[in-house]
């Protein structure tokens, strides 16, 4: 058979193209099992969120009826919501700060595989794997007026040293916040070691023969080639710490004065008195805004890995 | 197929026939009835886990019944009314006597109805029917003294400061406080860090107007919180903080702080609950102490009228669990408690009897007795008079931590107050 012939029968051979090479290997029907718990655990209780936000379902009766956007309107009459969406967002900006900075510096300080530091990594992600409510009551005790922090202080500046960690209505919300930060920094330094092992030896080699000092070496190169660990560490603390609870629930209960008190404490404060439809939509809210955030944060952030 | 097709009706009958018993309500089963095999489950607080305990394994022991108490975290009531939302019900639990506490759980839809039960009529008629009741069926039953407000003080204290006698009212009690101050001894505590404990003072200042009826022009709508009775009330607890009458770390009080400040002087007068006799008892030690410390006074701008306030730990409601078996025994288990199992109970609790054929256990100190004579000289604070009881610990303590005006202050509990009436469903709101 020439060469010719050999080709057109090529041709004519039964192309399987991809997708349904995926099919038979990989069938749709596949999916059903983790789709139905997505849906029962998830789709669901979105949907139901959204639905009881516009009724009047509370403890006080046992009918649950239609009300309109009357929920909403009173929400954002009363001033307290707005007050404290922009402390939540206050909140998960100054975390978002923090538990990066603490990460990366962890991560850059802990890059080599010796001993020592394998053993500070894992400890340091110890505080991850912690139930924030337990580390919110440490805290809360560490920090008391003459607790252990401020003994310390005393002790070195040889008078009483009182700070008001957690009863300040200026600081206090920068207090939780670096609390929270602490909490997950083992998370972020995690991420940025994995982002830090994956950049290519030979580029960093090629600069070092070039003359490039450590730091420059960081910031012209590495830190660029960081950037989907960054794209992942800035969006999930910044929006996983939107729906923080724990840690300043265990603290400061949301005080002094109101100063820490983030979305959801109001939203279970609401739900404790037995306003359930109104706690409903406080937390549509929530998710609203989330999503608002969302949505161009994280196509900025891939813009930049993609222009990086 | 056919065995599958039998092996569903059977299983479905069985599910369908206890459902058809529950229809109809049990009447009051006698107290030591054998209840081998039945299992009741109680919520309870975690800081009142011991009130219980005593009788509960007196009933278990003489019925066979067993009761599994289920701890609920802390504030208590939000975490059982959200079980409740979620269907989760059980069979006894400690809840707020008090008319505005039986409606925010729907009373008329989760609760037995308690009338006809064996103890009413062993009960002080003065104390029967005055908590515990909606409408004119009884849903709670009252295992103790209703929690009363007033002003416990420092024996020691006032003797150091010259006090010879007990103010009768507002303007003494200032005087004294003054007097206090001069002598070195911080006059009040209070525990902004808490919280909870700020109302008290501005509730006892309402005192009067409780009296006058203003809770009822609230719940009708002619008063409301922004109206000057409230917010002088408001001013003046401010201008107390002001003066320097309050302890200088009032933004980080905490209840446990307070107890024990009052206990060793260090603070002159406190303005709390009977729940903090219980409280000094346990630090103090014995009885004995605590009489030879703290004294105890109502107060209201003029006279010493006590404040009474029950809580969640005053009472005990019975669930509608549709299983007719357990609704009986739950019944059995209360009248067990207010019956055959009354003093014992009262005995293991140093509890004031509520019966008047029943005497009060020797052991308890002078200074309960005293607080509950109160009782005869009181009105209901917010929480029993008023509809609903907006947050106003958390108003007053964002207030003294300077976050909140005084008008701000009575504008979120009108503004709180006419949101939580109008999911009532309450007429004219």
């Amino acid at each position: 058979m020439n060469a010719g012939a050999k080709v057109k029968l090529l041709l004519k051979r039964p192309r399987i193209n991809a997708a349904s090479k995926a099919h038979s290997t990989h069938p749709i029907w596949f999916i059903v099992p983790a789709f139905f718990f997505l849906i029962i655990f998830f789709i669901v209780p979105t949907v139901l969120n959204f639905v009881y936000s516009f009724t009047d379902w509370s403890s006080f009766k046992t009918e649950v009826n239609f009300s309109g956007f009357s929920n909403f309107t009173q929400l954002f009459s009363s001033g307290n919501l707005v007050a404290d969406l922009r402390i939540t967002i206050l909140y998960a900006v100054l975390v978002a700060v923090f538990q990066n900075l603490f990460g990366f510096a962890l991560a850059l300080l802990l890059e080599r595989d010796t001993l020592l530091n394998r053993i500070a990594r894992a400890s340091f992600f110890i505080p991850v794997i912690m139930s924030a409510l337990a580390v919110g009551y440490v805290f809360q005790a560490v920090l008391e007026p003459k607790g252990p922090v401020n003994s310390i202080f005393s002790f070195f500046a040889g008078r009483p040293v009182e700070i008001p960690w957690l009863y300040s209505t200026t600081w206090t919300i920068v207090v939780v916040s670096v609390i929270h930060a602490w909490k997950w920094m083992g998370l972020a330094m995690l991420i940025f070691l994995a982002g830090l092992k994956t950049i290519d030896s030979e580029v960093l080699e090629a600069a070092r023969i070039d003359g490039a000092s450590w730091f420059q070496t960081l910031r012209t190169i590495r830190f660029p080639l960081l950037a989907p660990a960054i794209t992942f560490n800035v969006a999930t603390s910044l929006l996983g710490s939107m729906n923080s609870f724990d840690i300043v629930q265990a603290t400061t209960q949301g005080g002094p004065g109101g100063t820490t008190e983030l979305l959801n404490i109001y939203i279970v404060r609401a739900f404790g008195q037995g306003l359930f439809a109104q706690a409903t939509a406080m937390s549509l809210v929530l998710l609203v805004m989330v999503m608002v955030l969302a949505f161009p944060l994280i196509w900025s952030l891939r813009k930049r890995e993609q222009i990086l | 197929m056919l065995s599958t097709l039998v092996a569903l009706t059977l299983i479905g009958s069985t599910v369908v026939a206890p459902a058809s018993h529950s229809a109809q309500a049990p009447a009051w089963p006698s107290q030591t009835a054998k209840l081998k095999g039945v299992t009741l489950t109680m919520w309870c607080a975690a800081a009142s886990l011991a009130i219980p305990k005593s009788v509960i394994s007196s009933f278990e022991r003489v019925t066979g019944a067993k009761i599994k108490v289920v701890t609920i975290p802390d504030p208590y009531e939000s975490p059982v009314l959200a079980k409740i939302a979620t269907g989760d019900k059980p069979d006894v639990a400690f809840w707020s006597p008090t008319k505005s506490g039986l409606t925010s759980i729907n009373a008329k839809a989760n609760l037995l109805s308690l009338n006809g039960a064996p103890w009413i009529s062993s009960v002080d008629p003065a104390l029967r029917d005055v908590f515990g009741l909606l409408g004119t069926t009884r849903y709670a039953a009252l295992i103790g003294t209703p929690n009363l407000v007033g002003m416990f003080y420092n024996k020691e204290a006032f003797a150091k400061a010259g006090i010879t006698t007990l103010p009768k009212n507002f303007t003494q009690m200032t005087a004294a406080a003054v007097k206090l101050k001069a002598a070195g001894i911080t006059p009040f505590y209070d525990a902004a860090k808490d919280a909870w404990p700020t109302q008290f003072m501005v509730q006892s200042l309402l005192g009067d107007a409780a009296k006058s009826g203003w809770y009822q022009k609230l719940n009708s709508r002619e008063a409301k919180f922004t109206d000057p009775t409230f917010i002088n009330a408001v001013t003046t607890y401010k201008a107390l903080i002001d003066q320097g009458l309050y302890n200088s770390d009032i933004k980080s009080g905490t209840f446990a702080a307070q107890t024990t400040a009052l206990l060793k002087g260090d603070v002159a007068m406190v303005n709390q609950g009977s729940f903090l006799g219980p409280a000094l008892l346990a630090e103090a030690g014995d009885a004995a102490t605590l009489d030879a410390k703290i004294g105890y006074f109502g107060i209201s701008p003029t006279s010493n009228l006590t404040l009474s306030l029950p809580g969640q730990t005053d009472a005990i409601v019975a669930f509608k669990t549709g299983n007719a078996k357990r609704e009986a025994a739950t019944k059995q288990f209360l009248a067990y408690w207010m019956g055959q199992g009354y003093a014992a109970f009262l005995d293991d609790r140093s509890y004031i009897s509520l019966q008047p054929k029943v005497p009060s256990p020797s052991t308890v100190p002078k200074l309960f007795i005293q607080v509950a004579s109160g009782l005869k000289n009181s009105v209901g604070a917010i929480q029993s008079q008023a509809l609903a009881t907006p947050d106003i610990h958390v108003y007053l303590s964002n207030m003294i931590n300077g976050t909140m005006t005084i008008e701000e202050v009575a504008q979120a509990m009108q503004t709180q107050f006419e949101q939580l009436a109008k999911a009532q469903g309450a007429k004219g709101f």
